[in-house]
């Protein structure tokens, strides 16, 4: 369905060139949810970002491919992408409060992409609006479409947003951090949802900083550290065996939270700041098994087994750990 | 049980909505904090539970009701008459980007409250005091005279926690302090808290909506549901065996970070929060409960002991 | 045998982090700053503090008087005597304008920096205290702006009397109104902030949060309001004049000599030209020095 191969994307500041998204390959198959987890800054909604087209001045998709159904969407035009934008990929955005405009009715921000990229009748549009309010679990869908977005509370605003990305039927949605802003009991409604929606056959490109979403939900993850990714594995492989220390540590912090520890596992120091990336591994800074070699010599992405990847230099294959 | 540090009784503090509206956003509220102990308050955002907190604290006033400071009752305090108390109640923020001022520096921030209470004689004192408070909450003294946002969320966080100790408090109320922090920080930040508390034998109340977290560092929870609390109890006799149907369904909304342990099939709660303006009549919540009856919808459920725990529900424990 | 190497770690990082920056920053410093990151704003401060130089050294700059007439000589074009000419009475044009510099820049500066702490001291008390304070704070204001400028100003003028300190008070009572309504509406929504809250948890009283927290919050809007406002101090003034209530001849401000000149605009255009020029140089130059100030008073501009 989706295949990014080799992405870069830097932002260009006085301060100099800051890589936000750092040789990203990853590959979104058709009907499955594939996570990409990693904390704030690591480049995880850049990565989104880019594969919409939405990287905004100073930053730059440099190099890469970005391939849907095989067709390289980064050397089209502004015009031919925007006519995939919303038709064939759809985003949705952390903050259900500031993505709709607050002074048109909801029906008609959900019909606008209809409009633009069917060219169907304003009624025929109407029906479809309905249809997909009571798809994604809007309860009085008529009514509801002639509501204003202030007049919604958050969860159902979540939900008007998922149906705008999905009224045009699109093969791959974006979700970047779509719970995130949400009440707990709301937050599993929606990401039953998603399922749901995987389950009809759209694919779904979940980005969360939140373990227990990943695990609820994704068939594959990525992890993400400054820009880079760091370990990739199926769901079960990679909380059952991760291999980075990254990730190693991240599930311990998580787990250590619930297992009624007094004094909690953590991971030391904080995220690196993209400009002053050591030369070498950027998690070596803050890492336990830190060698040698790691501060100066980049790791490759290793696989340890089919569909099991470390960028990690305990992992090498030449000296094993 | 130790003393009783703070009481709450019947608070009530309502908010003007538009023309003739109110929104409710704490109703007749009743709660005691123990000395040293740290009280966990559980609710979804706009349940008022920020705004309890600050009642407690007086940065806003209730309506009615009246909070006691060790029996004290303070309500009616003029601020300056409370100011002795001001000193002892301290508040730890959400969100580190907004709780610093941008155009002060590490040093004048944590100074501030030491200035305000002329806890140290000299400049060089205060300075010397601040050094001593950075080091308590891990940021390295040589950022003296960095701003605030030359650090990240973790680090500003720590910044809020040494103003809160600064004048040496009792309680801190915590709204919030690990919600806008990654995972990895936010543990870094609990175990910060943890430490204080058994250094400096502090109190807590621990505004959260994330369970596991609440679960981890209270001793008591209160949960909170559209501005009453509907039940509280001894955490982990509460998150064995809830009472009341919400308290149920928040911990079964917990996502568990287990793959293995997928809750596709567990019961979700329906529908969303009911608007604090139009509140439901009777019980706030039978309008989400799956188990209401028409006693539910007419009349509000008392606060009922049951052992060692109370909880307001005509049938606790209904779902078992 | 981890934790050890952790350990190892982060106090090198300390020490790694230790041999960064970290001073507090001296006022020249600061300035030092502002002209290595905005060479426009050094030069604007290096323009502005020659014309200073030139009003307060003005008797020995010239050979001329400032008054006294010479009609042999009316209205003569730029020449190596008369550098920028002469005006309708025979006096050197440059003489003029550095003798007229003396009061353009003080009506510039002194009234608008009266109106501006005037207007912020009332829009603070009137966004932070609201109530019936506010109110009667703003009903004053929308009284003043209600009125049309110039009449005004010619209304208070009128009652005061002409001369330097009354033009300055004119001026600033104008203008106040304005400055006082933005910094209210500032005030009001870094009232709303937290850390004003954070302050009031502290038990910072309301005198410090005004002036700590409230106030240097403002600075960036009160700079570019003053760059605003001192040029169109030097016109109002100008305008004055030109009514015959502000600065008398043969006493010089660049307004007045514009508006002296405007008559023998198409024979002598040197006559409004060159003071224009002036007013169009000062003005500029206070703007971009604004601009270079607010950035350089930004704690989010400086260097990590």
């Amino acid at each position: 369905m989706l295949q990014v191969n080799h992405l870069c994307t830097s932002f260009f500041t006085d301060k100099g060139e800051v890589r936000a998204v750092d040789d990203v390959s990853l590959e979104v198959p058709a009907g499955k949810i594939v996570g990409i987890v990693g904390e704030s800054g690591c480049g995880k909604s850049m990565t989104a970002r880019s594969v919409m087209g939405l990287v905004r001045a100073p930053g730059k998709i440099k190099s890469g491919e970005i391939l849907l159904d095989g067709r390289d969407i980064v050397r089209l035009s502004e015009h031919e992408r925007c006519a995939i934008r919303g038709s064939e990929i759809s985003m949705i955005f952390q903050e259900p409060m500031t993505s709709l405009n607050p002074v048109v009715r909801v029906g008609h921000q959900v019909e606008e992409a209809l409009l633009l990229h069917e060219h169907v009748k304003k009624q025929e549009a109407e029906a479809r609006a309905v249809e997909i309010f009571e798809a994604v679990g809007i309860p009085d869908a008529k009514k509801r479409l002639r509501s204003y977005p202030h007049q919604l509370s958050g969860g159902l605003r979540q939900r008007v947003l998922i149906a705008m990305a999905m009224i045009c039927r699109p093969k791959l949605l974006i979700a970047d951090e779509p719970t995130t802003a949400l009440d707990v009991t709301v937050e599993a409604q929606i990401l039953r949802l998603m399922k749901k929606l995987c389950g009809s056959g759209t694919s779904i490109l979940l980005i969360s900083h939140n373990l227990g979403v990943i695990a609820q939900v994704c068939d594959y993850v990525y992890v993400m550290y400054a820009g880079r990714i760091v370990e990739q594995a199926d769901t079960f492989t990679l909380f059952d065996n991760p291999c980075h220390p990254y990730t190693k540590g991240l599930l311990d912090s998580v787990s250590s939270l619930r297992s009624g520890a007094q004094v909690l596992d953590t991971i030391p120091g904080v995220v690196p700041n993209l400009l002053h990336l050591p030369a070498g591994c950027s998690f070596s800074m803050r890492c336990g098994c830190c060698m040698e070699k790691c501060a100066d010599l980049l790791p490759e992405l290793h696989e340890t087994e089919p569909g099991h990847r470390v960028r990690c230099h305990l992992f090498d294959k030449e000296e094993p750990a | 049980m130790s003393e009783v540090l703070l009481e709450a009784r019947n608070l009530n503090r309502e908010f003007p909505a538009g023309r003739k509206k109110k929104i409710h956003a704490v109703s007749d509220v009743s709660l005691r904090i123990c000395e040293g102990e740290t009280l966990g308050l559980v609710g979804e955002s706009g349940c008022g539970k920020s705004t309890l907190g600050r009642l407690l604290i007086r940065l806003i006033e209730p309506d009615s009701g009246e909070v006691l400071v060790r029996g004290k009752p303070v309500t009616g305090l003029k601020e300056k008459e409370f100011s002795s108390y001001r000193r002892k109640f301290q508040l730890i923020f959400q969100d580190p980007y907004a709780s610093l001022n941008p155009r002060m520096t590490v040093r004048d921030l944590i100074a501030e409250p030491l200035k305000t209470y002329k806890v140290c004689g000299s400049k060089e004192e205060t300075t010397e005091r601040v050094l001593e408070l950075m080091k308590a909450v891990g940021v390295p003294g040589e950022f003296l005279h960095r701003y605030p946002h030359q650090f990240s969320g973790g680090q500003r966080q720590r910044i809020g926690i040494a103003r809160a100790i600064a004048a040496d408090p009792d309680l801190i109320i915590c709204d919030e302090p690990v919600s806008a922090l990654d995972v990895s920080v936010q543990n870094q930040i609990l175990n910060l808290l943890r430490e204080l508390q058994t250094q400096r034998g502090l109190t807590y109340l621990f505004i959260s909506h994330d369970l596991s977290v609440v679960r981890h560092i209270s001793n008591r929870v209160c949960i909170m549901f559209l501005g009453k609390i509907c039940e509280s109890g001894p955490v982990e006799e509460l998150f064995q065996d809830p009472l009341h149907p919400y308290t149920r369904f928040l911990i079964n909304a917990v996502l568990v970070p287990d793959p293995h342990r997928r809750s596709d099939s567990a019961e979700l709660l329906k529908g969303e929060l009911p608007s604090p303006v139009d509140l439901p009549s009777g019980c706030r919540f039978h309008t989400r409960c799956p188990y209401a009856t028409d006693l539910c919808k007419s009349k509000e459920p008392a606060m009922q002991q049951i052992g060692g725990r109370e909880v307001a529900c005509h049938y606790p424990g209904v779902f078992k | 045998m981890f934790r050890k190497k952790k350990k190892e770690k982060e106090q090198a990082q300390d020490i790694r982090l230790a041999s960064q920056i970290d001073e507090e920053e001296s006022f020249f410093s600061l300035m030092g700053r502002m002209a290595r990151e905005n060479k426009l704003a050094a030069a604007s401060a290096i323009l502005i503090l020659v014309f200073i130089l030139a009003a307060i050294f003005a008797p020995f700059l010239t050979r001329y008087s400032y008054s006294d007439m010479d009609l042999l000589h009316r209205l003569s074009p730029p020449s190596s005597g008369h550098l920028f000419g002469t005006d309708e009475g025979g006096r050197d044009i440059l003489t003029r304008l550095l003798y007229g510099a003396r009061i353009s820049l003080l009506v510039g500066v002194v009234p608008t920096l009266l109106s501006m702490v005037i207007g912020a001291l009332l829009g603070l008390a009137s966004g932070y205290a609201g109530g019936k304070i506010d109110a009667l704070i703003m009903r004053l204001a929308d009284i003043m702006l209600a009125f049309p400028s110039m009449l005004l100003a010619m209304v208070i003028m009128y009652m005061l009397g002409d001369g330097l300190i009354n033009v300055f008070l004119t001026l600033a009572l104008v203008n106040w109104a304005s400055v006082a309504r933005i910094v209210r509406s500032e005030t009001l929504q870094l009232k709303k902030k937290e850390y004003v809250e954070a302050a009031r948890v502290i038990g910072v009283s309301k005198a410090v949060i005004i002036f700590r927290h409230i106030l240097p919050n403002c600075l960036p809007t009160l700079i570019v309001l003053f760059t605003l406002n001192v040029p169109s101090a030097i016109l109002t003034e100008s305008s004055l004049s030109f009514l015959g209530l502000g600065i008398q001849p043969p006493d010089a401000s660049w307004g007045q000599m514009v508006n002296a000149g405007r008559q023998y605009f198409y024979n002598a255009p040197w006559l409004s030209l060159v003071p224009s020029a002036a007013i169009m140089l000062i003005v500029m130059a206070f703007n971009f020095l604004g601009d270079g100030l607010r950035d350089v008073l930004d704690p989010h501009q400086k260097k990590q």
